[in-house]
């Protein structure tokens, strides 16, 4: 993030998603938006008097995904409680945008995608409830505040990318590797951990119905007939070398003849 | 329940005189839903100037385009094509709207959904009808199952899984005809300055003939080691590896390999701690002989791989390499 000389204060909102392990049911924050939240918490380090806030959908159980937000150094924290986990994207969207309309945000952040369902809607999804324009998977950001603008370079195809310039107010999704997400400080951790967070019932400001139903899971068909290899470590490598003198692509050590 | 009438729809792209290949393959998922639930197929193309790149898209899918002029700057921005979209979307509703997972095409699906108050199920992997049912499936459970919805909306906005549907198009009989529709200029908030080639030259790993690969599954840094000794093995192999390990920093952005990074198509591929994420499957299912090493037997690489060796690779590859050594000296 490079801010502009002439910053004047801002209001971000950073949304993430938490993300359950199906091993020991712990919720994290989604990788994705690790690096929404760094973004979110740089621009507000550097443009002075601004304020970043999370927001996120989830159980109660989630609320360490918050705190790891204040950890990592937004401001605020909003909770919108919703005990199950299957919400659909717009549902979820729909959700924030009626906790945050009123609040004008000048910049909503979130990441590109999430690591478990991968819908990849929230961001798009935001900016078309609160009528922002929107850029996605945006590697790089310059804010020119005299202007009123954001500059970005955003991901498309194959590495390349498009230079575009929205007004502010705007939606941007964040793509991984823009930065460094930083661990979460100690103190800030602590101070989280000791303040109740604001929370809101889903409920209260109405889910609306699904747009899609489960009718039936399966097992995905491979795509090739994978030969699994059997034994000991030695006897799988043997095999491996095998198979590969037989398909012509045979292994030689460094310095071996050709 | 869906209009039988109703036409399925797909919403291409083009750009610097190309048209986007993601928009093929939104073509073909249209052509399976459309062997499920007869209807027509057409494409929708929006642009300043679509005109060259609809009669391509005409001649090369012999389905009836109709290019929607976005008035304004070259290149149009999503704002504005989603703008333009939703006003021929507005009187010709479609039974399904199957749209690319490019960046754009994932930009402006969900405003065009949110419009046309239907589902929108992004990652689409197979069609199937049942009890008269069109049934879309996506992975879920970090990609071990399919998982298949029914919409509940008379509208679908689909984008389908990269990889998941070919994108090469079978010679059509006759070119489609091309209609115009215009629009008023919308209001414009993006403004595009262009765009710029990748940053990275994919030269040594596309001219590879054998790719080794590292995943999330390398666990430590120095581990990178094993995996740069397993591609010694052979002339003309190259360490490529996934996005995490790039944007960690223990790979350079050259050796990224995937959707937003390189395609390769080696003889072979040895993917190491890779789980399968279909990001990263996108950039290398035209490999030859697949190899898979991961310690969990489950991953999704092992459903794309000739060979699956549930291993830690720490421990595999020294016994691998060791044996390759005793080979040559038996050899000599």
């Amino acid at each position: 993030m490079t801010p502009s000389p002439e910053a004047m204060s801002l209001r971000i909102l950073v949304c993430v998603k938490p993300v359950q392990d199906s091993a020991s049911g712990h919720w994290r924050m989604n990788h994705y938006d690790g690096f929404a939240v760094e973004e979110a918490v740089r621009i507000r380090e550097h443009v002075p008097g601004s304020r970043a806030e999370a927001v996120m959908v989830g159980p109660e159980a989630a609320a360490g995904v918050l705190r790891r937000a204040l950890g990592m150094g937004v401001d605020d924290a909003l909770h919108i409680r919703e005990p199950g986990s299957t919400l659909e994207p717009f549902q979820i969207a729909s959700l924030i945008a009626a906790a945050v309309r009123t609040r004008n945000h000048d910049l909503v952040l979130a990441g590109v995608v999430s690591e478990d369902a991968a819908h990849g809607q929230l961001g798009a999804l935001m900016a078309e409830m609160l009528d922002r324009p929107c850029a996605t998977a945006v590697v790089r950001l310059v804010l020119e505040m005299r202007l009123s603008r954001v500059t970005v370079d955003r991901e498309l195809e194959g590495g390349a990318r498009e230079r575009l310039e929205l007004p502010l107010p705007a939606v941007l999704t964040i793509q991984s590797g823009i930065n460094s997400p930083r661990y979460p400080a100690l103190s800030r951790l602590l101070q989280a951990n000791r303040r109740a967070l604001p929370t809101v019932e889903a409920l209260v400001l109405g889910i609306p119905p699904s747009r899609v139903a489960l009718v039936k899971r399966c097992t995905p068909p491979g795509t090739r007939h994978g030969l699994v290899l059997e034994g000991r470590t030695e006897d799988k490598a043997r095999e491996l070398h095998a198979i590969l003198r037989r398909k012509g692509l045979p292994p030689r050590p460094a310095g071996g003849r050709p | 329940m869906t209009p039988a009438a109703a036409p399925i729809l797909v919403v291409a792209e083009h750009a610097q005189g190309r048209i986007q290949p993601g928009s093929y393959a939104a073509i073909h998922l249209a052509w399976k839903i459309q062997r499920l639930h007869p209807a027509p197929v057409q494409v929708l193309l929006p642009g300043n100037d679509p005109r060259a790149a609809a009669a391509e898209l005409a001649r090369r899918t012999g389905l009836a385009v109709m290019a929607i002029q976005v008035p304004g700057p070259e290149p149009s921005t999503s704002d504005v094509a989603v703008d333009a979209l939703w006003r021929y979307l507005v009187d010709h509703r479609p039974s399904f709207l199957c749209m690319a997972s490019s960046t754009r095409g994932l930009e402006c699906a969900p405003p065009l959904a949110t419009r046309l108050e239907a589902a929108h199920v992004t990652g689409v992997v197979d069609v199937l009808a049942e009890g008269g049912a069109i049934l879309m499936g996506r992975l879920g459970c970090a990609n071990q199952e399919i998982h298949f919805l029914e919409a509940l909306t008379p509208t679908v906005v689909l984008n389908p899984l990269p990889g998941a549907f070919d994108a090469d198009m079978p010679t059509p009989s006759a070119p489609g005809p091309v209609a115009w529709h215009h629009g008023p200029r919308e209001r414009q908030r993006i403004v595009s300055r262009g765009f710029l080639p990748a940053a990275t030259d994919f030269g040594a790993l596309a001219a590879a003939k054998v790719v080794v690969a590292a995943g999330n599954g390398v666990g430590e840094r120095d581990n990178l080691t094993w995996i740069q000794r397993l591609a010694a093995l052979w002339p003309q192999a190259a360490v490529g590896g996934s996005r995490t390990l790039c944007d960690r920093g223990w790979l350079s952005h050259d050796q990224q390999i995937g959707l937003s990074g390189a395609t390769v198509a080696p003889a072979l591929y040895v993917a190491c701690g890779i789980s399968g994420a279909p990001q990263h499957l996108a950039g290398m299912r035209g490999s030859g002989l697949v190899v898979a090493i991961n310690t969990d037997p489950r991953a999704a690489i092992m459903r794309e791989a000739d060979v699956c060796i549930v291993e830690d690779l720490t421990r595999f590859i020294p016994v691998f390499l060791s044996l390759v050594e005793a080979d040559k000296l038996e050899g000599q």
